[in-house]
C-alpha cells in the first residue's frame, strides 16, 4: 500500500513536471530563442569585428564601426524582454540572464575589441592600486584620491591574492562587474518602491539603457554608487513609510531585522565614506531629506551617518583638507556660477570649435536624457492618476539636484546628478507601462515597450560611446606610456597634452605632471620656431631633475572633442618638435611621442 | 531555495576562500585563468553570504545582491585596515574573511527563527 502510494505520488510529480516543462517550453519559447539570438548575434559582431578600424574612430566614437550583428544582438534582446514581460512573473533566472547578455553586449564589447583598459582615468585608479600593492601602506600627501583610498585598497587586495601585479587584467573587465553591482543596486531600491515584478525588470533594464554617463568603469564612484543604491534601497523598504498616511514602512520587519538592516547601511556607508568624496554627501542628502518631510525614521542612522563622514573628514582625509577647504568651500551657494559651469559639459558655449558630429553626440545625450524624462513624467501622471501618489521616489529623484548648490565638481555635477536620478526615473518610466497590475499587458504595451527601448538603445549606443576616440587607448599608445615609465628619470616633470591622459599606471608617485594648457598659459602653434623656443623655455623653467613632454593619440582626440587649446596645429607641432634641437625624442611611434625637453644651456652646450 | 541547495552553495563559497588560501600559501598550483573568478566570487558573496541569509528575506535577488554589497563592504574594510596600519598581508586578510564567511555560515546554519520578509504594497 504504501509502495502504491508512493508510486502514485511519483507519476503525479511527474506529470507536474511534465506540465511545468512544456509550460515553460511554450511560455518562454520566444524569449528563449530571441536570447540565444542575441548571445549568437553578438558572437558574430566579435568575431567578423576589423580591430584595425578603430584607430580610424571619428568624432561619432564607436558607434559607426559597430557591424551589423550588433545592433541585430541588442533588437534581439529588446523584443525578447518585451515579450517577456507578458507575464506577471517572469522566471528570475531568464531575466538575470537577459540583462547579463545586455550588459556583456553592451560593456564586453570595446573590452574584448580593445583589450586595454578603457577611459584615460583608468590608467590612475591603476597606479593608485598598483602603489598599495607594491609598499602595502597610503600616503595621503601623493593627491586627493591617497586620502579616500578605500576602493583602491580593495582592488590592490583582489590583485594580490589573484597572484596579479597590478589589477591591468580587472581594468579592463571591471565596466562589467559594475554593471552587475550597479544593477543589483538598481534592483533593490526598485524592491523598496514595488512588489510588482514587471516594474521592478523592466525599471532595471530602462536604467540600463538610459545612463549614458560612463561611470561604471574602474573607479571608485561607480563602486560607492551601488553601494549607494543599496543603502537606499534598504533604508526606504525598513524605515521609510510609502506617505504619512501610512503607519510602517514598506517591508514586514521585526526589531531584530531592523537592528540587521542598520548594521548593513553601517557597514555600506563606512565602504562609500573611504571611497568617494562625493556620493556620501548624496547618500547624507536622500536620507536626511526623508526625514526632514517626516517618512523617514530611524534618525540616529543619519546622525552615524554623519559621524563616519566627519571622522573620516577628519583623520583620513585630514591631509587633502589642509589644502583644499577653502577652494572646496568657495563654491558652496553659487548656485547660478556653479550651473553655468557644469551646463557647459552638455552645451559648450564654444561650439564654434566643435565637429558636427561632436555636436550630434552632445545634442543625442541631452535628447536620450529628455527622453527617459518624459517616460518618467508619464509614469508619474499615469500613477497620480490611478490614485498612486509615491512621495519616496519623487524625492529621492529630486535630491541629487540640490547638490549643484555645493560644488561644480569640476563641471562633471549636472551628469552626476543624472546619474544619481536615473534609477528613479527609470523606476517611473517602468511605470509609463505599468501603472498597476494587470494580469496580461495589452499587445499595445508591448509595442510600447519595443518602441521605448529601441529608440533608448538607439540614443545609447551614440552618446555612451560616443567619447571612444579618447576612451580608447590603443596597443601603441600603451607602448609609448611603457617607454615613457621605463625612461623617465625619477622627479621630473611630465607635460601632457591636455589634462585627460592616460598617466600614472606605474610609478605613480616618482613624478609631477602637468599639462600643456597649464603649463604655458594660451598656448598657440603654428608652425613659428620662435613659438617653439618659447614653448621650450617655459617648460624648462624649474627645478626638476627633467622634463618630459608626452603627446598621444587619445589626448590628440580629447583635445579635439572638448576643444582645448585650438590655436595650436597638433600635426604640425608634432612635426617641428621632432625636428627641433630643443626637443629630444625619446620614443615615438604612431600612438604617442616622448620628448625630453632639452635646457638652453644643455642645447648651447659644445 | 532550500536549505539543502543554501548548504551546497554556502560550503562552495568557503571552499572558493579556502583554495585562494590554498594558493597563496603555494599548497596548491592554480593557474590565473581559475584564480581570478574564484577570488572574485569569494570576495564578492563570500563573507556576507551567511549573514544575509540568517535575515531570511524571503527574495533571492535581494538577497544576493546585499550579500555582494556586506561582502564587498567587508572586504574593503579588511584591506583598507591592512594599508592603513601597513600592516599589508594579503594572506591574513584573507583568514581574516574566510573567518566572517565561516561565522556568517554557522550563524545561518544553526539559526531556525527570526523570519520576515520584505514586501511593498
Amino acid at each position: 500500500m504504501i509502495l502504491a502510494d508512493s508510486s502514485v505520488a511519483s507519476r503525479a510529480v511527474e506529470i507536474e513536471g511534465a506540465g511545468r516543462a512544456d509550460t515553460l517550453v511554450h511560455r518562454w519559447a520566444w524569449p528563449l530563442i530571441l536570447l540565444f539570438l542575441a548571445a549568437n548575434l553578438w558572437a558574430v559582431a566579435i568575431f567578423t569585428f576589423d580591430r584595425d578600424t578603430l584607430l580610424g574612430m571619428t568624432d561619432l566614437g564607436l558607434a559607426p564601426l559597430l557591424p551589423w550583428a550588433f545592433y541585430a544582438a541588442i533588437a534581439s534582446l529588446l523584443v525578447g524582454f518585451a515579450l517577456l514581460l507578458r507575464s506577471a512573473q517572469p522566471p528570475v533566472a531568464l531575466v538575470v540572464l537577459y540583462y547579463a547578455t545586455l550588459i556583456a553586449v553592451w560593456h564586453a564589447t570595446p573590452a574584448i575589441l580593445y583589450a586595454t583598459p578603457r577611459y584615460p582615468f583608468t590608467y590612475k585608479h591603476i597606479g593608485i592600486s598598483a602603489y598599495i600593492q607594491q609598499y602595502g601602506s597610503l600616503d595621503p600627501n601623493i593627491d586627493a584620491y591617497f586620502n579616500w583610498p578605500g576602493f583602491f585598497a580593495l582592488s590592490a587586495f583582489a590583485s594580490d591574492i589573484s597572484g596579479l601585479s597590478t589589477p591591468f587584467a580587472e581594468a579592463i573587465f571591471a565596466p562589467i562587474l559594475m554593471n552587475v553591482f550597479i544593477v543589483a543596486g538598481v534592483v533593490v531600491l526598485l524592491h523598496a518602491f514595488t512588489n510588482d515584478k514587471r516594474v521592478i525588470w523592466l525599471g532595471a533594464w530602462l536604467y540600463l539603457l538610459a545612463n549614458w554617463v560612463g561611470q561604471d568603469y574602474f573607479a571608485p564612484q561607480a563602486f560607492a554608487y551601488a553601494l549607494h543604491l543599496m543603502i537606499l534601497g534598504v533604508y526606504v523598504a525598513w524605515f521609510v513609510r510609502r506617505s504619512w498616511a501610512s503607519p510602517a514602512p514598506t517591508a514586514a520587519s521585526t526589531p531584530w531585522l531592523r537592528s540587521a538592516m542598520l548594521v548593513f547601511i553601517v557597514v555600506a556607508f563606512a565602504a562609500v565614506v573611504a571611497s568617494h568624496q562625493l556620493t556620501p554627501f548624496m547618500t547624507i542628502a536622500s536620507v536626511g531629506a526623508l526625514i526632514v518631510i517626516g517618512l523617514g525614521r530611524a534618525r540616529l542612522t543619519l546622525l552615524v551617518m554623519v559621524g563616519l563622514l566627519l571622522a573620516w573628514f577628519s583623520y583620513m582625509a585630514q591631509t587633502y583638507f589642509a589644502g583644499h577647504l577653502g577652494s572646496l568651500l568657495s563654491s558652496v551657494g553659487r548656485l547660478l556660477e556653479n550651473f553655468t559651469i557644469a551646463s557647459q559639459v552638455l552645451a559648450p558655449t564654444d561650439a564654434a570649435s566643435l565637429s558636427a558630429e561632436r555636436l550630434l553626440v552632445l545634442d543625442v545625450r541631452q535628447w536620450l536624457t529628455l527622453l527617459v524624462a518624459a517616460l518618467a513624467a508619464v509614469g508619474w501622471l499615469r500613477r497620480v492618476r490611478g490614485r498612486h501618489r509615491e512621495w519616496v521616489p519623487v524625492v529621492l529623484m529630486l535630491v541629487p539636484a540640490a547638490m549643484v548648490a555645493l560644488q561644480p565638481y569640476g563641471g562633471e555635477i549636472i551628469m552626476r546628478i543624472f546619474l544619481f536620478s536615473v534609477p528613479v526615473l527609470a523606476y517611473f518610466a517602468a511605470r509609463a507601462f505599468f501603472p498597476a497590475r494587470t494580469a496580461l499587458p495589452a499587445r499595445g504595451v508591448t509595442v510600447g515597450i519595443i518602441l521605448a527601448t529601441t529608440s533608448l538603445a538607439a540614443g545609447m549606443t551614440v552618446a555612451y560611446f560616443g567619447n571612444e576616440s579618447m576612451n580608447y587607448v590603443a596597443p601603441d599608445e600603451l607602448q609609448v606610456l611603457d617607454e615613457l615609465y621605463t625612461q623617465a628619470v625619477a622627479g621630473s616633470l611630465i607635460v601632457t597634452q591636455t589634462d585627460n591622459a592616460p598617466i600614472k599606471h606605474r610609478r605613480y608617485q616618482e613624478f609631477v605632471y602637468s599639462d600643456l594648457s597649464n603649463a604655458v598659459a594660451d598656448l598657440s602653434y603654428a608652425g613659428d620656431a620662435e613659438e617653439l623656443d618659447s614653448l621650450a623655455r617655459a617648460l624648462t623653467d624649474n627645478d626638476y631633475e627633467e622634463t618630459y613632454l608626452l603627446f598621444t593619440r587619445s589626448q590628440g582626440a580629447n583635445a579635439r572633442l572638448f576643444g582645448r587649446l585650438t590655436a595650436v596645429d597638433w600635426d604640425t607641432l608634432r612635426a617641428d618638435l621632432d625636428a627641433s634641437p630643443g626637443f629630444e625624442t625619446l620614443y615615438a611611434n604612431d600612438g604617442g611621442s616622448i620628448y625630453r625637453v632639452v635646457s638652453v644651456a644643455e642645447e648651447q652646450a659644445p | 531555495m532550500t536549505r539543502a541547495t543554501m548548504s551546497v552553495v554556502s560550503l562552495g563559497l568557503l571552499a572558493s576562500g579556502a583554495l585562494v588560501a590554498a594558493a597563496l600559501l603555494d599548497v596548491l598550483a592554480m593557474p590565473t585563468a581559475v584564480r581570478v573568478p574564484l577570488v572574485l566570487l569569494f570576495l564578492a558573496l563570500g563573507p556576507g553570504h551567511g549573514w544575509i541569509l540568517t535575515l531570511r528575506l524571503d527574495n533571492l535577488t535581494v538577497e544576493v545582491a546585499l550579500t555582494a554589497g556586506l561582502s564587498l563592504s567587508m572586504a574593503l574594510g579588511v584591506s583598507l585596515t591592512m594599508a592603513a596600519l601597513d600592516s599589508w598581508a594579503p594572506l591574513f586578510g584573507v583568514y581574516i574573511l574566510l573567518g566572517i564567511s565561516l561565522a556568517g555560515a554557522l550563524l545561518w546554519f544553526f539559526s531556525s527563527r527570526g523570519r520576515a520578509s520584505m514586501q511593498a504594497p
